[in-house]
């Protein structure tokens, strides 16, 4: 879906850190053992701390490395978890569509990133579990509404079911490269890019074009 | 959950610990120490600051309610709010429910309870207003916001201790975490331990569930480690590291619930022992631990003991005799003993009839150091100095045949384990042996010059070498000799000569490089043994240039013709 000019395509794997945020239970893991090996695992279990993991997508011309933290959602560890949203280009906050109490601290999530990192961060709202649409708590428009007023990207997805995950990750990727952190060294390769994202103009700002919602 | 027996055990350690309080901190200390081989300072202070920490409880009434902090000790207002939630969530339905503590509650419902908990009112939970989730999430906020965990700080490095000294995968490990567990809380104050008690009461019957809730023990571990142990001031990465290293025993907790709070066996005997003597020896005891504990593995003793029914029934014998009264017939017994069991070093006894069967190491014994030095010994003229109680003494001391030492304190109550000491215990007891002044008094001057001994010395390989077994000797035989060296100078600082006795084996073995391997003592010729053991060595004697009681060997009596007939080595 993205069309680059193939231009010097080795020379830019871009390393970009992504952060998973959200409250217990909303299936960060979840998602990324999804992303990561296309799996499900049907355990539940509670993750100790930060996990990392890494991996390379490849777009039709040039490869992207992508770090992928995965934090405990507990409350004890939440002083672990700056540091982390610091150090990172992405965060993906989760949330569960059949818990609105996690729905509903999604924006202190948001407010802790953007406290730490401003709008030099691309902001991803995840609704997951979207096969339990029975139990469903959380209606999309509801969260889409709130996606614009905070002026984030928006998803719903379902990591038991392979729904959407790939599609969110391939949203990210269109969005970092606005981020790159070293543009102002590699100008060509920025240019490029930046040409080739900006189409998808929905709630562009003038001085600030990485963030806007898809919905 | 809790028998009868238990209760009865709980009600007696209350007992025990009103009436001997000091008594029950060492015993429970002592046990622990023992568990996780800490020295006694490390525990020492540990126990010190919970004994402080049992008067520094903040009341709870002090502290402010707007602030919505539970900074206070337990108190019963605030438990009896803390057991409303706990009632509620051991519901059926509530333990039911998928994701019991891992949900979010809602914010809001859970700042309304908390007030209302604060507050001292009783909650409604029928009317459904609050969830169960909220309830979870209440509960272990009150856990985390406690001023320091419920386990209190001082007692989160002994977890860290048993975390990584102990694995819950392996049967082995599990028993010792169990142990060391029981014994922390007994060191807890009462509302702490009464608290944790229905914490876990409440997470077992949780991970019961599994099935419908999806909480594994592992799974609650990991939400409640940091909440039940962790100090409050840990920075992020120590969290984080130690609570990875913990999850396990918390989950392995969990599983274990029902013999949680159960007080070991070991330290419940030791109470009623205690218990029991205290009220006939009262104040002859005070201070000192009484113990049960033992550094024998019985299993292991048993079971060599069915395997080597001989060692086992010469053990029981030498007991037998041992307790036999101080008559001339024991002593006769145990001379017999003694020819029969080897001689055992380091004391022994020799009969200068030797006997006939004599194998061919022996006749080169004979021939290199008997024959000649006997002679030289007989030149010099023998100093003898006799003492008939220091006789006695030897007479009546018996050697095992396994380890070749005296054997001194046998009863009927340790008899299992003698013939599996470990050898660090052998080691003791071969100290005891020469602290013991009728032994060590047993030094005999007979002169010799120095040049004669390192000449024997140097002589001995060489002749040897003509034998089938040279080379079972050189460095083993330095080994074994100084080891022998070591312990004398050791015990006996008096005998300066034998420092300069190993530096003669030095120089022999020096001089004996080329016939040097690395074979163990074991083997070394029978023959040799038999010297290296003292038997010969008649001859291989030495004095020092005072001319004092620096000697190893003695002839003590003298036949007509004027030869030894008793020799004596002490080291």
């Amino acid at each position: 879906m993205i069309t680059l000019s193939p231009k010097n395509p080795n020379h830019n794997l871009k390393k970009y850190k992504l952060v998973f945020l959200g409250e217990q239970s909303v299936g960060k893991t979840s998602m990324i053992t999804r992303f990561m090996y296309d799996s499900f695992d049907p355990n539940y279990q509670a993750t100790i701390g930060i996990d990392f993991l890494s991996k390379t997508i490849y777009f039709h011309d040039r490869t992207v490395r992508l770090q992928l933290w995965d934090t405990a959602g507990q409350e004890r560890f939440r002083s672990l978890i700056p540091s982390y949203i610091r150090d990172s280009q992405v965060a993906v906050i989760v949330y569960d569509i059949t818990n609105l109490n996690s729905f509903e601290l999604t924006t202190r999530w948001i407010e802790d990133v953007r406290s730490e990192r401003g709008n030099q961060v691309v902001v991803v709202l995840v609704g997951n579990k979207v096969d339990l649409e029975s139990c469903r708590e959380v209606p999309t428009e509801k969260a889409e509404k709130l996606a614009k007023e905070l002026d984030v990207l928006f998803i719903e997805t379902s990591a038991k079911c392979s729904y959407n995950v790939k599609q969110l990750f391939k949203r990210i990727a269109e969005a970092l490269p606005d981020l790159d952190p070293d543009r102002h060294e590699d100008n060509n390769w920025l240019q490029e890019v930046t040409l080739e994202t900006k189409p998808k103009k929905n709630n562009q700002k003038d001085d600030n074009n990485k963030d806007y919602c898809f919905c | 959950m809790l028998t009868d027996e238990d209760t009865e055990d709980g009600n007696f350690i209350e007992l025990f610990k009103k009436e001997h309080n000091e008594q029950f901190y060492v015993l429970v200390k002592m046990h622990l120490s023992f568990l996780l081989h800490m020295t006694t300072e490390e525990s020492e202070c540990f126990y010190e600051k919970v004994k402080l920490r049992k008067w520094n409880i903040v009341p709870f009434g002090k502290k402010s309610k707007h602030k919505q902090s539970l900074d206070a000790a337990l108190n019963q207002n605030i438990l009896k709010q803390v057991h409303q939630l706990i009632n509620f969530l051991k519901l059926d339905s509530n333990l039911n429910s998928e994701g019991i503590f891992r949900r979010t509650g809602s914010l809001e419902r859970q700042n309304e309870l908390k007030n209302l908990l604060l507050q001292g009112c009783t909650i409604n939970f029928s009317n459904n207003h609050f969830t169960v989730h909220d309830c979870a999430s209440v509960l272990k906020w009150f856990l985390a916001d406690l001023p320091e965990p419920i386990t209190t700080d001082i007692q989160f490095p002994i977890y860290c201790q048993i975390a990584e000294s102990f694995k819950t995968t392996e049967a082995a490990h599990e028993i010792k975490i169990l142990q060391s567990v029981q014994l922390l809380f007994l060191l807890l104050p009462k509302e702490n331990k009464n608290l944790l008690q229905d914490i876990f009461e409440l997470l077992h019957l949780v991970m019961l569930k599994e099935d419908t809730n999806r909480m594994s023990s592992e799974n609650l571990a990991k939400l409640f480690t940091p909440h039940l142990l962790c100090p409050r001031k840990l920075a992020p990465e120590v969290l984080l590291k130690d609570s990875q290293i913990l999850f396990s025993v918390v989950a392995f907790m969990i599983k274990k619930y029902p013999k949680l709070f159960k007080i070991p066996a070991q330290l419940m005997l030791d109470f009623r022992t205690h218990h029991e003597q205290g009220t006939v020896l009262n104040d002859s005891i005070k201070g000192a631990a009484h113990t049960v504990f033992s550094f024998v593995d019985n299993n292991k003793t048993a079971k060599e003991n069915q395997e080597n029914v001989t060692d086992a029934a010469l053990a029981e014998l030498y007991a037998h005799i041992q307790s036999l009264p101080e008559t001339s017939k024991k002593r006769k017994l145990v001379k017999q003993f003694n020819k029969q069991n080897g001689q055992g070093t380091p004391l022994q006894v020799i009969r200068s009839s030797a006997p006939k069967n004599r194998s061919f190491g022996d006749s080169i014994k004979k021939h290199m150091f008997h024959k000649k030095l006997l002679k030289n010994v007989k030149k010099s003229g023998l100093t003898q100095m006799k003492s008939s109680s220091s006789e006695e003494v030897l007479n009546e001391t018996m050697m095992t045949p396994r380890s070749r030492k005296p054997v001194l304190l046998v009863s009927g109550t340790n008899i299992n384990n003698l013939a599996k000491l470990s050898p660090k215990l052998t080691h003791l007891m071969e100290e005891d042996s020469f602290n013991n002044p009728g032994t060590s008094k047993k030094l005999f001057v007979k002169s010799k010059s120095d040049g004669d001994l390192n000449e024997d010395n140097k002589s001995t390989p060489l002749k040897l070498n003509k034998t089938d077994s040279p080379k079972k000797l050189s460095h083993s035989f330095k080994n074994y000799m100084n080891s022998r060296d070591m312990l004398t100078i050791d015990n006996s600082p008096t005998d300066s000569s034998f420092s300069s006795r190993s530096d003669d084996f030095q120089s022999y073995t020096e001089f004996n490089d080329s016939f040097r391997d690395n074979r163990a003592v074991e083997e070394m010729s029978d023959s040799m043994l038999y010297i290296l053991d003292g038997n010969s060595p008649n001859d291989v004697s030495m004095e020092n240039s005072e001319g004092e009681k620096k000697l190893v060997l003695k002839p003590r009596q003298f036949d007509e013709n004027g030869k030894p007939i008793v020799f004596e080595t002490s080291f």
